[in-house]
C-alpha cells in the first residue's frame, strides 16, 4: 500500500500523466454515477425531437436520429464502453501474464509449446483476428470482449515471458536456490514482483486499445447491438446522419479519443515511474560537445600558458546536473603532461578519474555533464572556448582516446577496418583504396593476425584483446600527438593486458607520442608511466615521479590505498598449520573427475534453425581436488579456463557431465534430492556482483529471513533476533535491515551477501570472485572480514580469482586452472615462488608488478 | 544469407500449419448449422441434408480439414454463397485494393514516423521534441473510425476537395492521378496511428543508442554531429525500429477494416465485415486466411531486413 501510494505519487510527479489522471477520473466517476444522475431515459425514443442540435432545452447535447438524449446515452455508452475494456484487459492481462510466466521460467518444451502457440496468434494482423473471432461467436458485445482479449493475450505472454527469461537466470534466483526456496516460491516471490512492472506497463498501454478495438467492433456493427449501446455503436448510429447533425457521431468519438488518450499519458507516466533508469531525474541525450558554463569572473583560464606543455590542465570542474542540483564530479584539477610523456591518472571508482579524461575533449555526456570553470590548454588553443567545429578537428586528429570496453564503444553493426578508415576519412580526404591500404598498416602496426581478412570482421567477430587492438589503431589513425586511454586493459585477462601495455609502450616511444593513462591498477601504472596524479574524491591529492609516489607516499589516502593493494609476492602470511586431512572426518570438498562438456548443435541447413551450429566444447576435463575442513583452497586462471563452471558445480547450479562431487563426505546428487535444504546447509556460495545477486525488490531483512526460515528453520519469534546478530557478525549496523540494495554500497551489498551464505550455518563456502568488483580499500576491508569468519566460525573456503595477488594472500594452497584442466597446484608459497608449469610461470609474469 | 532463408521458411511452415487450423475451426466450430443458415429459415429438410452433404459437413472434422486444406493448396477456396462466384476471385480483387491503402498508409507512416522520432530524439526536450511527443500522443489515441468521419466532414464535405468515398470515379475514373486523390484521404487517415508508434518508438530507440559507448568513440574520433547521428545512432537504431514497421503492417491491415468501411473502399475488410454479417463462412474463411498468411511472408521480409542489417543475429 505504502509502495502504491509513493508510486502514485512518482506518476503524478509527471504533470500530463497528473492530468491524465484528473481526465479519466472524472470520465470514470460520471460513467459510476450514472443511474443517479438526472439524466434522461436513455432509450427513450420521440420522433418529435428527431435531431436537435447541442445546447437544445432539456438535451444539453441534442438528440439523435430517434429523438434520444444524447447526453443519456453518453454517459452509459461511456459506462458500457469502460466496463468491457477494463475487464478485457484484466483478463488478458491475467491469462497472459500466466503464459509468459510459466513459459520463460520453465523453458525447454513447456516454453516450445506455449510460445509456439502465441506465435500463431502474433501470426494474425491484430484486428483481423478478432474478427475472424467474432465471426464465429457471432456478433455481441460480450463476443467482442472474448475477441479482443485474445488478441491482445500475445503481447502479455510476450513481454512478461521476455522479462522472465532474463530473471531466471540473474544470480539472486540461485542464491534463493540455495536459501532453499522452492521453485514454486522462487517464481511468486523473487520473480513475479520483479515482472510486475512489465505487467502494469504492458497493461497500461494495452487498455487504451482494448477500450479502442471494443468500440470499433461495436461501430462495425459486430459489438453492441441495439437497444444496447456503446460509445463504438452511437458513433456508427450518427454516422448516417454525418451531414445534417455532425453532433452526433462527433460527440461519442470525443470521449473515446479521450478515455484513450487520458490512458495513455498515465501508461507513459508509469512508465516513467517504474523504469529505474529514469529515476534519477531523465538525462537527455548527450550532445556533440560538453556543455561549458563557467562563471564570468573564473580566471583559471588566463593564468600563463605554459610552453613547454602539450596539454596543460588548470583548475577544471566538471559537474552533473541531476534533481537535487549540480553535483560535483571534478573539483579544481591540474594537470600538465609534456611531449612524449606518460602521465597516469590513479584513483578508485568515483574518484573524478575519467570524468577528468573526457572533459579534456569535452566527452563527458551533456547533459548532464557540465564543466563549470578552469581552462583546457592544448597547442595554444583553450579546448574549452573552441567551437565544437574545431573541437571535432582535434579529436581524433591531435588528440585520440583509447576506451575501457573494447565491445560497446565500437560500432556493433560495422565491419572494423570500416570503423578505422571512418577516422581517417574524418580529418583529410582519402581515397577509398589507398584508406584501405592504411588501415591494414595500422591493423599491422597493432600486431593484429591477418590484417587485411580482419578487417572486415564484425567487433563480436574478434576477441577482446583484438577490439582492443582495432581501438588502439583506430587511435593512431591519424597520428596523434596525444592519446587518452581510459582503463584500457580493465576488461582484460591478466596475459592479454600485459601485450596491450608492451604494445602502448612501444608505440609511444616509437612514435614520440603524449599518454595519459586513466587506471584503479597501481601495478599496470607503475609499468608504463613516468608521472602519476592520484585522485580522490574529484581531486588530485598527490602527484609526482612514478616511482616517488609508489615508494614513498606523502599523502594519506595514497598511503592508505596502497598498504590495501595485494602485491604479488609481497603477502606475509602467518605460518599456516598444514591442511588437516583431518581427524579422522574425511575431506570437506571432494571432486572425482568432474567432466562438463556443452553438446554440438546440429542443424537441417548447415547452420541451425535456432541459431549458429557450434562443435562440442569441454568446459571441464576431469578435473579432480580435494579440501580438507579449515583450508582454503584458491583456484585461479583466466576467462574460459573453467574456474567458475567448477564452484557452480560445486553447488549444483552447474549440471556436470560427468564425475562426482562429495560435499562433507555425502554426494552432492544425494544432497540434492534431499532438497535445498540439505545443500544450503552443508555449502554457500557468494557471487561476484553482490547488487545483482540480491533481490532488488527485497529488502537486506527479507533476503537474509530465506535461509533462517527455509534452511535453519528458526521459528519467526526468534527470527528478529538471529537478524541482528548475523548482520553484527559481517561488521554492519542493523539499521541495514530495512535498505533495499540499490541502498548499499558495495561492500555493504557483499557483506550482507557473506551474511546470507553464513546464515545457515554451512561450513563450506565457494567464493567466486567475490571481491573483484569492489575498490582497493574495500576489498582489503571485505578479505579482512573473511579471514576473521574463517577463523570464528572454522570455516572452508573455495576462493575463486583472475586476481593472483588476491588469492596469494588468503589461500593455503592454489589450483592454477587453463582450458577446463588444472595445469599446477601446489601450497600458495611454492607456487608462487616457484611456478614450475610454463603456463603459471606466463600468468606470473604478466602481473604488473610495484617498484620495490 | 542464403541458408538463413531457408531457416526462416522453414520456421514458416509450423506457423502456417497452426494458422490454417485457426482458421479452420473458427469456422466449423460456428453454432449453428451452415446449411441452414445458407438455405434459410424456410429450406426443406431434404435440401437441408443435401447441402451438407455437397458442403461435406458429414465428415469427421479431421477430415473436413485435410479436404479443405488440399482445396486450398490447389487454390480453390470455394464459392460464396452471397456473391455467388469463387472465392479466390473476389478475395484477390479485393485484397489487392487492401494493398494499394495499407501500403500506402504504411509507407507514409514510416517515413513520417522515422522522421518525426528522429527529430524529436536530436532535440530532446526542445520544441520540436514537445511538439512531436504532442502529436503522437495525439496520434495514437486517435480513434481513426471517427478520425475518417471528421476529416470527411471537413475535407469532403465543407472544402469540396476530396472524394467523400469510394477507389475511383464511376465516370471517366481509373487513371493513377483519379486513385491518388481518392487515396489520400483515407491512407493519410489510417497511417496517423502507425506513424505515431513508429515515431515514439524511433525516438526512445535513438535516445538509448545515442548514450551507448560507440557514440561517444565516433565522436572521439572527430566525426561531425550528422554523421554521428545518421552514421553511427540511426543504423543502430533501427534494428529495433525495423521490427516495428513490420508489428505496424499488422495493424495498418486491421485498421484498414475501419478505414474501409467508413471511406467504402473496395477493400478487403469491407468484404469481411459483410460477409461476417451475411454468415458467409467460406469467404470469411478465405479472407482471413489470406491476409493472415501474406502478413506472415511480409513480416519474414522484415526480419531478412533486419538480419541484413545486423550481422550478430545468428543465421
Amino acid at each position: 500500500m505504502k509502495g502504491g501510494l509513493a508510486l502514485l505519487r512518482r506518476v503524478t510527479r509527471n504533470r500530463l500523466a497528473a492530468l491524465g489522471l484528473a481526465l479519466l477520473t472524472l470520465i470514470v466517476l460520471a460513467a459510476l454515477a450514472a443511474p443517479v444522475l438526472p439524466l434522461a431515459d436513455p432509450d427513450a425514443i420521440d420522433p418529435a425531437r428527431r435531431l436537435l442540435p447541442p445546447f437544445s432545452a432539456g438535451a444539453w447535447l441534442g438528440t439523435d436520429t430517434l429523438g434520444r438524449d444524447v447526453l443519456a446515452r453518453l454517459v452509459w455508452g461511456t459506462r458500457l464502453s469502460l466496463g468491457v475494456g477494463v475487464a478485457a484487459s484484466l483478463l488478458a492481462a491475467l491469462v497472459g501474464s500466466a503464459i509468459g510466466l510459466v513459459a520463460g521460467y520453465a523453458g525447454g518444451r513447456t516454453d516450445g509449446v506455449l510460445m509456439r502457440g502465441i506465435d500463431v496468434l502474433m501470426a494474425f494482423p491484430y484486428l483481423l483476428l478478432a474478427l475472424a473471432i467474432v465471426a464465429a461467436l457471432g456478433p455481441g458485445l460480450l463476443n467482442a470482449l472474448y475477441a479482443v482479449v485474445v488478441a491482445n493475450i500475445p503481447f502479455f505472454a510476450r513481454n512478461v515471458r521476455g522479462a522472465t527469461v532474463g530473471l531466471r537466470h540473474r544470480e539472486f534466483v540461485d542464491a534463493a536456490r540455495l536459501s532453499g526456496m522452492g521453485e514454486a516460491r522462487i517464481l511468486l516471490g523473487e520473480v513475479l514482483p520483479n515482472v510486475l512492472p512489465v505487467i502494469v506497463i504492458t497493461a497500461s498501454t494495452t487498455v487504451g486499445w482494448m477500450i479502442l478495438e471494443t468500440a470499433g467492433l461495436s461501430f462495425l456493427g459486430l459489438g453492441s447491438q441495439p437497444p444496447q449501446a456503446d460509445l463504438g455503436s452511437m458513433l456508427s448510429e450518427g454516422r448516417k446522419a454525418l451531414i445534417t447533425a455532425p453532433h452526433v457521431a462527433a460527440v461519442p468519438g470525443l470521449v473515446v479519443f479521450l478515455i484513450v488518450m487520458s490512458m495513455n499519458l498515465i501508461g507513459d507516466g508509469l512508465r516513467d515511474a517504474l523504469d529505474p533508469r529514469l529515476r534519477s531525474g531523465i538525462p537527455g541525450a548527450p550532445g556533440a560537445a560538453t556543455r561549458v558554463a563557467r562563471a564570468a569572473e573564473d580566471d583559471t583560464g588566463n593564468a600563463a600558458p605554459d610552453s613547454g606543455a602539450l596539454l596543460q590542465v588548470t583548475g577544471l570542474r566538471t559537474a552533473f546536473d541531476t534533481v537535487d542540483g549540480p553535483v560535483d564530479a571534478v573539483k579544481g584539477v591540474s594537470l600538465r603532461v609534456a611531449p612524449g610523456e606518460c602521465l597516469g591518472i590513479i584513483g578508485e571508482s568515483g574518484s573524478g578519474k575519467s570524468v577528468t579524461a573526457l572533459s579534456i575533449a569535452r566527452l563527458v555526456a551533456s547533459p548532464p555533464g557540465v564543466v563549470r570553470g578552469g581552462a583546457v590548454r592544448f597547442g595554444g588553443d583553450d579546448l574549452l572556448a573552441l567551437p565544437v567545429g574545431a573541437l571535432q578537428r582535434l579529436r581524433g586528429g591531435r588528440i585520440a582516446y583509447v576506451f575501457q570496453d573494447p565491445l560497446t564503444t565500437l560500432h556493433p553493426l560495422m565491419p572494423v577496418g570500416a570503423q578505422v578508415a571512418e577516422a581517417l576519412r574524418a580529418h583529410r580526404p582519402v581515397p577509398r583504396a589507398e584508406a584501405e591500404r592504411r588501415v591494414v598498416e595500422l591493423f599491422a602496426a597493432v600486431k593484429l593476425p591477418d590484417p587485411a581478412s580482419l578487417a572486415h570482421a564484425h567487433p563480436h567477430e574478434l576477441s577482446g584483446g583484438q577490439r582492443q587492438r582495432v581501438g588502439i589503431a583506430m587511435a593512431l589513425a591519424n597520428d596523434p600527438e596525444l592519446i587518452i586511454a581510459d582503463e584500457p586493459t580493465t576488461a582484460l585477462d591478466v596475459t592479454v593486458q600485459a601485450e596491450i601495455l608492451d604494445l602502448l609502450d612501444d608505440l609511444r616511444r616509437r612514435r614520440r607520442l603524449a599518454l595519459v593513462f586513466i587506471s584503479h591498477d597501481f601495478g599496470v601504472i607503475a609499468r608504463l608511466c613516468d608521472r602519476v596524479a592520484v585522485m580522490f574524491q574529484g581531486e588530485i591529492v598527490e602527484e609526482g615521479d612514478t616511482r616517488s609516489v609508489l615508494t614513498r607516499p606523502r599523502h594519506d589516502y595514497t598511503r592508505r590505498l596502497l598498504a590495501a593493494v595485494p602485491v604479488l609476492g609481497r603477502s606475509r602470511r602467518p605460518e599456516q598449520p598444514p591442511p588437516r586431512s583431518s581427524s579422522g572426518a574425511g575431506w570437506a570438498v571432494e571432486v572425482r573427475s568432474l567432466v562438463k562438456t556443452y553438446a554440438a548443435r546440429r542443424s537441417l541447413f548447415g547452420r541451425s534453425l535456432f541459431g549458429r551450429s557450434r562443435p562440442a566444447v569441454t568446459a571441464l576435463k576431469s578435473v579432480s581436488l580435494r579440501v580438507a575442513f579449515g583450508e582454503t583452497l584458491g583456484i585461479v586462471g583466466e576467462s574460459g579456463s573453467g574456474k567458475s563452471t567448477l564452484a557452480r558445480s560445486l553447488v549444483g547450479l552447474s549440471r556436470p557431465t560427468g564425475g562426482t562431487v562429495l560435499l562433507d563426505g555425502r554426494p552432492l546428487a544425494e544432497l540434492a534430492v534431499g532438497g535445498p535444504r540439505a545443500l544450503g546447509r552443508t555449502v554457500q556460495y557468494v557471487f561476484q556482483d553482490p547488487l545483482s545477486s540480491l533481490n532488488p525488490r527485497k529488502t537486506v531483512r527479507r533476503t537474509l529471513s530465506a535461509p533462517l526460515r527455509f534452511l535453519a528453520g528458526v521459528p519467526s519469534g526468534e527470527r528478529e533476533d538471529r537478524l541482528a546478530e548475523l548482520v553484527r557478525s559481517v561488521d554492519l549496523d542493523p539499521a541495514i535491515l530495512d535498505r533495499y540494495p540499490h541502498e548499499l554500497s558495495g561492500g555493504q551489498a557483499q557483506r550482507v551477501a557473506i551474511a546470507r551464505a553464513l546464515a545457515a550455518g554451512a561450513k563450506i563456502i565457494v567464493l567466486d570472485e567475490a571481491v573483484s568488483a569492489l575498490d582497493v580499500s574495500v576489498r582489503a576491508q571485505v578479505l579482512r572480514l573473511l579471514a576473521a569468519l574463517k577463523e570464528r566460525h572454522g570455516l572452508t573456503y573455495l576462493f575463486i580469482s583472475h586476481d593472483l595477488a588476491v588469492v596469494e594472500a588468503v589461500a593455503d594452497r592454489v589450483m592454477v586452472m587453463a582450458a577446463g584442466d588444472i595445469v599446477e597446484e601446489g601450497p600458495s608459497d611454492r607456487l608462487f615462488a616457484a611456478p614450475e608449469h610454463p603456463y603459471t610461470r606466463r600468468l606470473l609474469a604478466a602481473v604488473p608488478s610495484l617498484p620495490s | 544469407m542464403g541458408s538463413y532463408i531457408l531457416g526462416r521458411l522453414a520456421a514458416l511452415v509450423p506457423v502456417l500449419f497452426g494458422l490454417s487450423v485457426i482458421v479452420f475451426l473458427i469456422m466449423a466450430l460456428i453454432p449453428g448449422d451452415p446449411a441452414t443458415a445458407i438455405l434459410g429459415p424456410y429450406a426443406t429438410p431434404e435440401n437441408v441434408a443435401r447441402l451438407r452433404q455437397d458442403l461435406g459437413l458429414d465428415h469427421s472434422l479431421p477430415v473436413r480439414y485435410a479436404t479443405w486444406l488440399g482445396n486450398v493448396l490447389t487454390g480453390d477456396l470455394g464459392r460464396s454463397s452471397s456473391l455467388n462466384r469463387p472465392v479466390l476471385d473476389e478475395v484477390t480483387e479485393r485484397f489487392a485494393a487492401t494493398l494499394v491503402l495499407a501500403g500506402a498508409a504504411l509507407v507514409l507512416a514510416s517515413l513520417l514516423g522515422l522522421l518525426a522520432g528522429i527529430l524529436s530524439a536530436v532535440r530532446q526536450f526542445g520544441l520540436a521534441d514537445k511538439l512531436v511527443t504532442l502529436a503522437v500522443l495525439v496520434g495514437i489515441s486517435m480513434p481513426t473510425f471517427w478520425l475518417g468521419l471528421l476529416l470527411i466532414l471537413v475535407f469532403s464535405v465543407r472544402w469540396r476537395l476530396l472524394p467523400v468515398s469510394g477507389m475511383v470515379s464511376i465516370y471517366g475514373g481509373g487513371d493513377l492521378p483519379d486513385l491518388l486523390w481518392h487515396l489520400a484521404l483515407p491512407a493519410a487517415t489510417l497511417a496517423i496511428v502507425a506513424a505515431g508508434v513508429i515515431a515514439r518508438l524511433t525516438r526512445s530507440a535513438m535516445l538509448e543508442v545515442l548514450r551507448q559507448d560507440f557514440v561517444r568513440t565516433a565522436r572521439a574520433k572527430g566525426l561531425t554531429e550528422r554523421r554521428v547521428v545518421f552514421g553511427h545512432a540511426l543504423r543502430a537504431a533501427m534494428v529495433t525500429v525495423i521490427p516495428v514497421i513490420g508489428i505496424q503492417a499488422g495493424f495498418v491491415l486491421g485498421g484498414a477494416v475501419y478505414i474501409e468501411t467508413v471511406f467504402q473502399w473496395p477493400g478487403i475488410g469491407r468484404m469481411l465485415v459483410n460477409a461476417i454479417a451475411t454468415r458467409d463462412v467460406l469467404l470469411v474463411q478465405g479472407g482471413v486466411l489470406v491476409v493472415a498468411a501474406s502478413y506472415v511472408l511480409f513480416n519474414l521480409l522484415a526480419d531478412i531486413l533486419q538480419r541484413l542489417l545486423d550481422p550478430r543475429i545468428a543465421p
